[in-house]
């Protein structure tokens, strides 16, 4: 199955590249590129790798897994996942659960990492919390800008073409729909 | 303050919030002075990882300089210009101890499967992030680094994610002289990724996108080779009769949960259905591009549900995989060096400046990747106050 190359592939591909294309394995072994490409080899030797052991401490054990280490004290409800031993000494503050949401939030951290459950569960309040700020936006006499945040103008700037047949997709695609419920029902 | 704020999947607002206070003796505040929006920033733009909420300030790429600190802060005072690392760790547990920053048991209540990071969902911790005027930078003892005078802040900003990493996927890949490698995404990651291949001695790189800009851009700033997997039928073949039919000797894949590819891969992971923890696509094309026993890395993110992996064929190829989230601090002295010898210049991805009251701008061209867009970096209002 030979394949033909497109546009950009063809054209770079074609070219001899600096990293050793068209060379045995032999070859590419002895390959200097310090010359071509700054600092080329420098990270070869494995003491300059910083992953290099990759455990650092591997005798340390089970009593190193919480360490003592003065708590924060938590001012508003943090869910801790059943899968830890206790409520870890720092957390992040950002967002306390409520409402319906913060209900299946609570629902959700029942669950250990291992199931499904809990993690579609999250992503059911993740979307429920965005009805509900929404509905609190409005209830606070406020609209939301949403083509500001969602960024619009930029697709404008650099896309009004793309920008133009999108709207135009979804107005067609509206009007056909209209269009078929009107003649069912006028059946 | 001035914060942006996660409204819902591809919507953020920027609003004034309350100005963060230290919460425990080894926080300190940062003021930001440099913010960058990431890929896997978009991630949570997209609505895809599980439990984020409403009124969050995302951002893990910032640096700034320091306000105040804790009683028990020490090593840093007022005035310092300090690197904060996406991870948020304690320095003392079984896992930093290991050097397994990106892993630290003491910092994230909410999950054992990832760390704590800086507003990237409750799910790694609850943390408010970076794309703010202020934050709170828990265990301030142990993450942030003194930024060096020989280093702006711009360099800076990338050496908080982005470039180590990179860094750590080229790391992972155990690459050795002359070794092939193929890295799949030319994003920022994926960039420094292949960047980074040379340093480790490779003798052939080669990097896979989908859009020509990017590519161009590769081809200039990781003097790499590249293809383009529109332009053939099928990519991992492709890449097959590259190497001789070999496969290559290690693969990094730097996309994660967002990749394209595969209507299916995408109908399932992302949208309408998001059943899998995000897209396995090119994770896929890099199991089936190494060679038997070869090296896959991964360092793009997934979310944390389950994917459909060819787990098999990996099993069948004896290959080694390697994955984590990078631990920045670990690879912090070494990314340093090199920016100071003049290996790289972690700035040169930044394509566009951003003031933060327009971060939703950012966030819209760095998505639906307009302009020929890399990097985005964010300037709070505050940056040089």
């Amino acid at each position: 199955m030979e394949q033909v190359l497109g546009a950009s592939s063809q054209q770079e591909l074609s070219q001899p590249v600096s990293g050793g294309r068209g060379l045995t394995t032999e070859e590419r072994r002895r390959i200097d590129h310090s010359a071509t490409i700054p600092g080329w080899g420098s990270d070869l030797a494995r003491e300059r790798r910083p992953g290099v052991p990759r455990d650092k401490a591997p005798e340390i054990g089970v009593e190193h897994l919480y360490p003592s280490i003065e708590r924060q004290f938590p001012r508003i409800k943090i869910h801790k996942s059943t899968e830890h031993g206790r409520l870890t000494p720092v957390f992040g503050t950002s967002c306390p659960p409520s409402g319906l949401s913060g209900r299946l939030r609570d629902f959700g951290y029942q669950f250990s990492e291992g199931r499904l459950s809990r993690w579609l569960t999250l992503m059911l309040a993740d979307r429920v919390n965005m009805v509900e700020d929404i509905l609190g936006d409005l209830a606070r006499g406020r609209v939301p800008n949403i083509p500001k945040e969602m960024g619009l103008k930029s697709e404008l700037k650099y896309n009004a073409g793309g920008f133009a047949a999108k709207v135009g997709i979804a107005v067609v695609s509206t009007a056909v729909v209209v269009a078929y419920l009107r003649a069912r029902k006028a059946r | 303050m001035l914060a942006m704020t996660y409204r819902g999947p591809y919507r953020v607002r920027v609003v004034e919030k309350p100005m963060p206070e230290i919460e425990h003796p080894r926080d300190a505040i940062v003021r930001v002075t440099r913010a960058c929006i990431c890929g896997s920033d978009l991630h949570l733009y997209h609505g895809l990882v599980p439990d984020t909420r409403i009124g969050q300030t995302l951002g893990h790429e910032f640096v700034g300089v320091v306000e105040e600190v804790g009683a028990n802060v020490k090593n840093l005072k007022p005035g310092d210009r300090v690197i904060v690392p996406f991870n948020i760790f304690c320095g003392e547990c079984y896992f930093c101890q290991k050097g397994f920053f990106a892993n630290c048991h003491n910092v994230n209540p909410n999950a054992t499967a990832a760390g704590g990071v800086y507003g990237y969902s409750h799910t790694t911790g609850g943390y408010d992030g970076g794309q703010a005027e202020y934050v709170r930078v828990p265990f301030a003892d142990a993450g942030p680094t003194r930024i060096p005078d020989t280093v702006d802040d711009d360099n800076a900003a990338l050496c908080t994610d982005a470039y180590p990493t990179g860094y750590q996927a080229a790391e992972m890949a155990q690459i050795k002289r002359g070794d092939s490698v193929v890295v799949f995404g030319a994003g920022p990651v994926g960039l420094f990724a292949a960047r980074c291949a040379w340093f480790f001695g490779a003798g052939r790189v080669l990097i896979v996108d989908q859009y020509d800009y990017r590519l161009e851009f590769a081809r200039k700033f990781a003097q790499c080779e590249t293809l383009n997997f529109r332009d053939v039928r099928d990519p991992v073949w492709y890449l097959k009769k590259e190497s001789d039919w070999l496969g290559w000797d290690a693969a990094i894949d730097a996309v994660g949960c967002e990749a394209a590819g595969s209507a299916m891969q995408r109908a399932t992971g992302i949208r309408p259905f998001k059943l899998q923890g995000g897209s396995a696509v090119s994770l896929n094309w890099a199991i089936d591009s190494v060679r038997k026993g070869g090296v896959v890395s991964i360092i793009g993110v997934y979310g944390p549900t389950l994917n459909m992996v060819k787990i098999g064929d990996a099993m069948n190829k004896g290959l080694t995989i390697r994955t984590n989230q990078a631990n920045i601090k670990r690879n912090l002295e070494r990314c340093l060096e090199h920016i100071q010898a003049g290996h790289i210049t972690p700035k040169d991805v930044i394509t566009h400046r951003i003031p933060l009251e327009e971060i939703a701008e950012g966030y819209h061209i760095f998505a639906s990747k307009l302009d020929n867009v890399i990097k985005p970096m964010v300037i709070p209002p505050r940056a040089t106050a």
